[in-house]
């Protein structure tokens, strides 16, 4: 077992942080310490002098001595930190195992600019005059809205990270552009989710999220009872946060403001519980039960203040043995059902620090941003920022990227890679990528159920991705021109419902003039025997 | 090493360790300077006082005093530098502590992913079967000192988000072009007001004053930043064989020129720039900056005459010569033109730039352009779409009204248009219509098929998830619950009514 590279790096840094810190004081003390023995020979000259005898000559060997050893001192000192430093240097710094150069995996470069660029008058200028420009003036424009685009991510992402006191000085760094307007109440709320999430994070408070809760949970009552929207059902509603929140209430109130427990908070709590918890017993039984039984251990604690000591620790000791037997048995019980997963852990991890629930920081945090994507969803937007989600991917695929170049230089395939220039160049400048343009590599897949924004199908014939939008389905080649511009891209197999792109089941019937087996299943079908289908998710 | 490891996030955090070393190692440069100076000044007072043994003792107090005056500023000196040592070994600890972070955020075994990944499978329904037989080519081994990381961990994922915070700073800081201010660095203080660790995780000070020297040479067009900065690199500037000296006298020469300072420029060429057209000047590893240097400065008498021809034909504004209107349009006049363009501040900047970043070993790019590329390049689907409601900017042109239209035709099922008809909100990056834009130029990922479980066709083709379509709502009333029990579903999209029984579950893959 070698040590992992962080190991390294530690221990490397660790010894330069040392070496400086020891070193550097040493250096400071040798200059204290000549001075103050400078500052002895002034006063005993002023003495001197005081006393008018001249007779006592100062020791000059010594000070010459006293000053060539606070410089040779030092010079020691320089020279041992000097050569922890090459070591950091050589050991890390020039090690080729830490070396990685993100470079390499930037194959697909953004059309931004890698420099600070200042947007003149001239340029500006070309911005509203789209086309009849030459192809470096194009760029340029694509680059200075580019950077628009970027800076108004980052608007929205500090948006959704509660930062919005700053995003006022954002807007300020973009353009000024008439045709752009800032949609001020969504703006206003977002002023709204940072009180409520710095109220949760910081204050550890969580009834501003509480109470908006309940404004939307009246909401979508009143608006039940009323005409129903053709979808308002197909979404799940605030459940499952919301419970989380209540949960963690109750804790809270269970802790009250003391360290200690005592009968009044667990009225509170259980005061809150029976308000509460109602709406939740059907789905979360399981989860509430144990939670619920808390509420005993506080009035055992307290059993009576005159019970001697050893009785008190018994107690004590009896409830910790009861409390890791229940964390356990849910523990177990958790792994063992299917549903509200979530849900589980989340209550396990509030029995796990319900003592300690202030210390858990983490949890505050993990919740806020539960919260900020429930409010954000209610404004309609993404339920993240969009910038974090990409950097996301970014970070969990770099390797990919980075590998695959890696191999592509070893190869020495980079150059002869290039009759695709014009493409590049073409797409460098202003294009749109092409529908057939594809990462030459496949993702690992491990990691994908954090980013399953849409519903993929790949043709299991032609292994192409459907492109869903019908607008785009002209472009396509090849197609039985009979069907009219209106037809589906995808087809279901009538005899085996097995699915397919038309595209492929038009080349596998030969133009639909043959009979061909279904890819799987080897049904017999004709190009007539499919129907349109449409994925919609819900 | 194509799912995230830890060993992987330390590489590619190389440079965070990289500019504080830097860092330290110029600063114990001038610790070393320092004390060699007050050496010499030592050595010198103590060798006079030493010289003259009988002297008064007023004269040595007063030379005693001196020395001590010498050693207090030296003192103070060195205790600044200290202090900034210490700052720079406090970034190395606070971002080792951030890396150690990942430590806790591993998965137990390297093996754990695949299992995981095979259980996903299994939920995800049949016709995957033959993958559990025939282990996928994703399997890979880790060096026994690697792990990979847990990405359900959302401790994980919250130390992600900070890296995103940091370089999101890290891009502002680069690349902002403002003269009186830095909005990155406004942005890092807002961040450290609750998280002052965010100060120990980004050399912010050495970007900013990166950012300032880069701003004063393309927009106050000012050389005195970059002379600064040059001489303060000087050294190792030059052992990595920059040609960033040259550039500067260059851009000074031709603003010179520029100005009409002829006799001043040609001074300043004799004395500046003729020792670079000298091959002997210069060393091995800076063949490359003679040729492009001598092929410079072969021009500079050129450009003289082009000075004076520019002259006269301003002066003479009235009927100016064939010949001289000939040489106006020539493509030589025209290069001469150039080169006392704006171009040649962009050039020392590029120069400048490449300079810095060589001597910090810092990525060529924003770290935010290359994890964003990547990023976006993984989740390009070819279902994205501008989605334009997922911002607050509002663009001129509104979004079409859904209310009343016949949602039965057919464009309507696609994802464009679906999610507003569903009220379905779309979560996915690509399609926020910023990095739509953004993402326009970049590949598609190569995916796998990944549709709902249980996909459920109506009659008129349209395919939902059989759960979702058809589990009962809460209320015993509703319009849905009444239709289920008449063995009836209502196509959310269309509103048409079919039989249960008409419909079928399809197997996309």
């Amino acid at each position: 077992m070698s040590e992992t590279l962080l190991d390294t790096l530690s221990v490397e840094v660790d010894h330069l942080i040392g070496s400086g810190e020891r070193e550097l004081n040493l250096l400071q003390s040798e200059s204290d310490s000549l001075l103050h023995y400078l500052q002895e020979i002034e006063q005993s000259l002023v003495k001197n002098i005081e006393l008018e005898s001249d007779t006592a000559t100062t020791d000059t060997k010594q000070l010459d001595n006293l000053t060539k050893s606070w410089y040779n001192g030092s010079i020691g000192h320089l020279k041992s930190y000097n050569s922890s430093i090459n070591r950091c240097y050589k050991s890390v710094l020039s090690n080729s195992k830490f070396n990685i150069d993100l470079d390499d995996a930037y194959s697909y470069p953004l059309r931004l600019d890698n420099f600070p660029v200042s947007v003149t008058p001239t340029i500006t200028k070309y911005l509203d005059v789209e086309l009849e420009k030459d192809i470096e003036d194009r760029k340029t424009v694509v680059r200075i809205k580019n950077r628009e685009y970027l800076l108004k991510s980052i608007i929205l992402h500090l948006l959704k990270i509660g930062q919005c006191d700053i995003v006022e000085e954002f807007v300020k760094e973009l353009p000024l552009d008439s045709e752009v307007t800032i949609d001020q109440s969504l703006l206003n709320k977002f002023e709204r989710l940072k009180t409520i999430v710095d109220n949760i994070v910081i204050n550890h408070d969580l009834t501003q999220a509480l109470e908006w809760f309940k404004d939307k949970y009246n909401e979508s009552v009143s608006l039940s009872s009323g005409i129903s929207l053709a979808s308002s059902s197909y979404h799940s509603s605030y459940n499952e946060i919301e419970f989380k929140f209540h949960m963690l209430q109750f804790i809270l109130l269970l802790n009250g403001n003391g360290t200690d427990f005592c009968i009044e908070n667990s009225l509170k709590a259980y005061l809150y519980s029976k308000e509460n918890f109602t709406r939740f017993f059907k789905d979360y039984l399981h989860e509430l039960s144990p939670l619920m039984t808390l509420l005993l251990f506080e009035t055992d604690k307290n059993y009576d203040e005159g019970t001697d000591v050893f009785s008190q620790k018994h107690v004590k000791g009896m409830v910790g043995v009861f409390l890791e037997k229940l964390k356990h048995s849910y523990n177990l019980e958790i792994s063992s059902r299917g549903a509200n997963q979530g849900e589980s852990r989340f209550v396990y991890e509030l029995l796990n620090s319900f003592e300690r629930i202030h210390d858990n920081q983490a949890l505050f945090v993990n919740l806020s941003n539960e919260f900020i994507s429930e409010y954000c969803k209610d404004l309609k937007l993404s339920n993240d920022s969009s910038l974090f989600q990409s950097i996301l991917a970014g970070l969990i695929y770099l390797p990919s990227f980075y590998k695959y170049k890696k191999i592509q230089m070893k190869m020495n395939k980079v150059l002869e890679e290039k009759p695709k220039d014009a493409d590049l160049e073409f797409l460098e400048s202003f294009g749109e990528a092409p529908y057939h343009y594809d990462l030459p590599f496949q993702l690992p897949d491990s990691n994908r159920f954090l980013f399953n924004y849409h519903p993929i199908f790949v043709c299991p014939v032609s292994k192409d991705q459907l492109v869903p939008g019908l607008q785009y389905y002209g472009n396509q080649s090849s197609l039985n021109p009979s069907s009219g511009p209106q037809v589906s891209p995808v087809v279901v197999l009538n005899f085996c419902n097995h699915v397919a792109l038309r595209e492929s089941i038009w080349q596998l019937s030969k133009k639909g003039t043959e009979i061909f087996k279904c890819h799987y299943c080897y049904k017999k079908h004709e190009y007539s025997n499919v129907t349109d289908a449409y994925f919609i998710d819900l | 090493m194509n799912n995230p490891s830890i060993n992987f996030h330390v590489q590619a955090h190389q440079t965070d360790f990289r500019i504080p070393t830097e860092l330290i190692k110029k600063n114990f440069k001038s610790i070393q300077k320092l004390i060699e100076k007050q050496k010499k000044q030592v050595y010198e007072d103590v060798a006079k006082i030493k010289k003259n043994p009988k002297l008064p003792a007023t004269i040595k107090l007063e030379m005693i005093r001196k020395l001590i005056r010498g050693f207090d500023q030296y003192s103070k000196k060195l205790a600044q530098a200290i202090e900034k040592d210490r700052e720079y070994r406090s970034r190395l600890l606070a971002r080792i502590d951030n890396l150690k972070v990942l430590e806790e955020c591993c998965l137990a075994e390297a093996t754990a992913i695949l299992s995981e990944a095979k259980e996903e499978e299994q939920l995800n329904g049949e016709g995957k079967t033959d993958d559990l037989v025939d282990p996928k080519p994703t399997e890979e081994i880790l060096p026994s000192n690697d792990k990979f990381l847990d990405l359900h961990n959302p401790k994980l994922i919250n130390w992600y988000r900070d890296q995103t915070n940091l370089l999101i700073v890290d891009y502002l800081i680069k690349s902002n072009i403002k003269k009186d201010r830095n909005i990155g660095i406004s942005l890092l203080k807002n961040f450290a007001k609750t998280d002052p660790k965010f100060l120990k995780l980004i050399d912010y000070d050495l970007f900013e004053n990166f950012n300032k020297v880069f701003v004063s040479i393309i927009v106050d067009h000012d050389l005195t930043q970059i002379i600064s900065w040059f001489n303060e690199n000087r050294a190792v500037l030059k052992k990595s064989g920059s040609n960033l000296e040259f550039e500067i006298n260059y851009c000074k020469f031709l603003s010179l020129i520029e100005k009409g300072d002829i006799n001043e420029a040609i001074n300043f060429s004799k004395l500046n720039l003729s020792p670079y057209g000298n091959k002997e000047n210069y060393v091995d590893n800076e063949v490359k900056n003679h040729e492009l240097n001598w092929n410079r400065l072969k021009e500079i008498g050129g450009l003289l005459v082009y000075m004076a021809i520019k002259n006269t034909s301003n002066s003479t504004t009235t009927a100016s010569t064939f010949s001289s209107s000939l040489i106006i349009n020539s493509s030589r006049f025209k290069e001469y033109e150039k080169l006392l363009s704006d171009e040649r501040w962009e050039n020392l900047s590029q120069s400048f730039l490449t300079n810095f970043i060589k001597l910090y070993a810092i990525s060529q790019n924003y770290p935010l352009f290359i994890y964003l590329s990547i990023g976006l390049s993984s989740l390009k689907t070819k279902s994205c779409y501008r989605n334009t409601e997922n911002t607050i900017f509002r663009c001129g042109h509104e979004v079409q009204d859904l209310q009343n239209i016949n949602t039965k035709d057919k464009k309507f099922r696609s994802p464009e248009y679906y999610y507003k008809i569903l009220n379905k909100n779309n979560n996915c990056p690509v399609c926020s219509p910023e990095l739509f834009e953004i993402s326009q130029n970049l590949p598609h990922a190569q995916l796998i098929t990944n549709i709902f479980n249980n996909p459920f066709k109506l009659p008129n083709g349209n395919i939902y998830p059989f759960d979702k379509l058809l589990i009962p709502s809460e209320k015993y009333l509703s319009e849905k619950n009444t239709l289920l029990r008449m063995g009836k579903v209502k196509d959310p999209l269309t509103s048409e009514i079919f039989m249960i029984d008409n419909c079928v579950r399809v197997y996309p893959a």
